[in-house]
């Protein structure tokens, strides 16, 4: 096979990268300081291209403007589901959070059903149609802008875990919740903020993918499931870790696609992440 | 309190037969649809119970059910198309599969001591390629499926009338939930609660935790593909999505979660009480609602009882047993 081909291919697959990191960095600061996990993680993503989609149809907005529409909206969709939901079950057991979580798929997913039908959709962005070239290398526009993006708000979003107050306090929070809480931290609100904020990521992540990712009402599942993947790859807990997993992942499913392609292609991420759970359990960047 | 206890177990078992007969009698009343609809109930009532055993008894997030229920459904279909094999010989080829299948992925997990979350992702992981496997492979039909001819006969397992399905559901329902309710008396019951309580503590005291919850999933694996099997030739189409379904899957855990986890009767009334509903609001208000009313009412369950109905009944009965003096 043409070497520019897969290196056209490894490109792209590190460039859609940069989201999967993004959206796992989300589940790994919430689980980092509630110690729960969100199956509807992805599902809230898939609200949000959707709502890019509605934008679009009806105002012929592009999805790059919607997300400053889509980003707060999200924001304080996650501030809500905190709030009402997520709060009261902070100490219940792990198999009833996931049964709560579970419970909002089925809502998010059947409302998206109903509103949108089942069709396959994609929304083109101003940058779609135009290719940047390096060489004999080539790639669209929406995929620069998603990994310069996506991945500038990874790298900024790790700037902010290690070297800010908040950074500070959500590792606190992470360490030892007592402590932290003892020393003067204000817990719960750090930690509906950063519920907030790692829905609000998927706020962006949505608005950026909305012409590479295909959207149907089901889409969230599969969207999770990446996440997690990313989420224990990295390393549970691992911030740094979860960003590198990601641009893996994107290698991964780029790499499938190319040499397998159709289905069994989109089996290879799951046939990695199998293996490195059997391997090395504790993720690629976390400690024995 | 012996005594109170075994009161208590008799006006449940009373209630139970009670609720029995009624459904014994039931389909001279019903319309086609809704016999049909039944039977679909008591499918779900079967397999809930046996997720339970392996989820809700060992406590588990276990989502290996789809590749279960698929390999059941699958392998009598292929083997009664493609060669004429009766799906009462086919359903246990179905279910040979699918406990070998259990116990080769729970042997690799429990091995390497998943912590709960990562084991839930690899089962994820694996219904998924499950999923895709089926899409693949053309003896197993790829996303068109595969369509079982009608030929109603006993050897076929298809019958003329609907309420025999209807029948044969409820005795697998009564059958499976007999089942639970003999391992929650037994040794594996007792051993699954200590694993889910502390598996550490368990391993100390001597439980060869590995091997017991690898029993649960064979048992769990089993039963649950030879509800595969009675669901193909219910339907007498099966494909992909609907065949090895993380949608089902989510359901049973949704049913259990309402009725309460680990409790032989929970995954019996979260069934009861929420399949009948979605299926009124699904004919009658609006395709695809039901999935919403599921969503919202486990969430108002696990809010304002996080353990389940049939906890929270046992609970209420025994505060109004202390209460009365008699």
């Amino acid at each position: 096979m043409d070497i520019t081909i897969i290196a056209q291919a490894l490109i792209q697959g590190l460039m859609l990268g940069a989201i999967y990191g993004l959206i796992g960095l989300g589940i790994t600061m919430v689980y980092a300081i509630t110690g729960l996990l969100n199956f509807a993680h992805g599902d809230f993503m898939a609200i949000a291209m959707y709502l890019c989609l509605a934008l679009f149809t009806h105002f012929n907005m592009d999805p790059y403007l919607s997300s400053l529409i889509a980003v707060p909206a999200l924001f304080v969709l996650g501030l809500m589901v905190y709030h009402f939901l997520f709060r009261r079950v902070l100490k219940a057991e792990l198999l009833m959070v996931v049964q709560l979580t579970l419970g909002m798929v089925f809502i998010i997913e059947s409302s998206l059903l109903l509103t949108f039908t089942a069709d396959y959709e994609s929304v083109p962005n101003i940058l779609h149609a135009v290719r940047f070239s390096l060489g004999p290398l080539s790639v669209s526009g929406s995929y620069l802008a998603t990994f310069l993006v996506g991945g500038g708000a990874g790298a900024a979003l790790y700037w902010v875990l290690q070297k800010t107050d908040l950074g500070r306090q959500i590792r606190a929070i992470s360490q030892n919740k007592d402590a932290a809480t003892l020393m003067g931290i204000n817990t719960t609100r750090i930690q509906m903020i950063v519920f907030a904020l790692a829905i609000a990521l998927l706020g962006l992540s949505g608005s950026l993918t909305t012409s590479i990712l295909t959207m149907e009402p089901y889409m969230g599942l599969e969207l999770t499931l990446f996440a997690f993947i990313v989420f224990v790859m990295g390393g549970v807990g691992n911030f740094l870790g979860t960003l590198v997993a990601g641009y893996l992942l994107g290698i991964a499913d780029a790499m499938g696609s190319l040499f397998i392609g159709g289905h069994l292609g989109a089996m290879v991420p799951y046939g990695l992440f199998v293996l490195l759970l059997l391997f090395r359990p504790q993720g690629i960047l976390g400690a024995k | 309190m012996m005594g109170e206890n075994s009161r208590t177990d008799i006006k449940i078992y009373l209630g139970l037969l009670v609720l029995l007969i009624v459904l014994l009698l039931l389909p001279t009343r019903l319309s086609i649809t809704w016999t049909r609809t039944f039977a679909m109930v008591f499918l779900f009532i079967y397999w809930a119970s046996a997720w339970n055993i392996i989820g809700g008894m060992a406590g588990e997030i276990n989502f290996l059910h789809p590749i279960f229920i698929g390999a059941g459904a699958y392998s009598s279909t292929v083997l009664y198309i493609n060669f004429g094999v009766s799906p009462w010989v086919g359903m246990f080829l179905g279910a040979a599969i699918a406990v070998v299948l259990g116990l080769v992925i729970g042997w690799i997990c429990y091995r390497s001591g998943l912590p709960h979350l990562s084991f839930a992702l690899i089962c994820l992981g694996f219904s998924h390629i499950g999923e895709i496997i089926a899409l693949e492979w053309d003896l197993l039909g790829g996303s068109r499926g595969l369509v079982i001819r009608p030929a109603p006969g006993l050897a076929n397992m298809q019958f003329e009338t609907i309420s025999t399905y209807y029948y044969m559901g409820l005795g697998m329902a009564v059958l499976m939930v007999g089942i639970c309710h003999w391992i929650s008396r037994n040794k594996l019951g007792y051993y699954l609660k200590a694993i889910k309580h502390n598996e550490t503590a368990s391993a100390a005291i001597g439980i060869d935790t590995v091997r017991y919850r690898l029993l649960a999933l064979a048992v769990s694996a089993f039963f649950c593909a030879l509800g595969g099997t009675f669901y193909a030739q219910l339907v007498l189409y099966i494909d992909p999505h609907s065949a090895v379904s993380i949608t089902a899957v989510i359901s049973m855990i949704l049913f259990c979660a309402i009725g309460g986890f680990g409790t032989v009767l929970g995954p019996v009334v979260g069934t009861l009480i929420l399949m009948p509903i979605g299926e009124v609001v699904r004919l009658y208000v609006m395709t695809g609602f039901h999935l919403i009313i599921y969503g919202v009412l486990v969430i108002v369950v696990i809010l304002l009882s996080p353990h389940g109905l049939v906890p929270w009944f046992q609970s209420r009965m025994k505060k109004t047993q202390e209460e009365s003096p008699a």
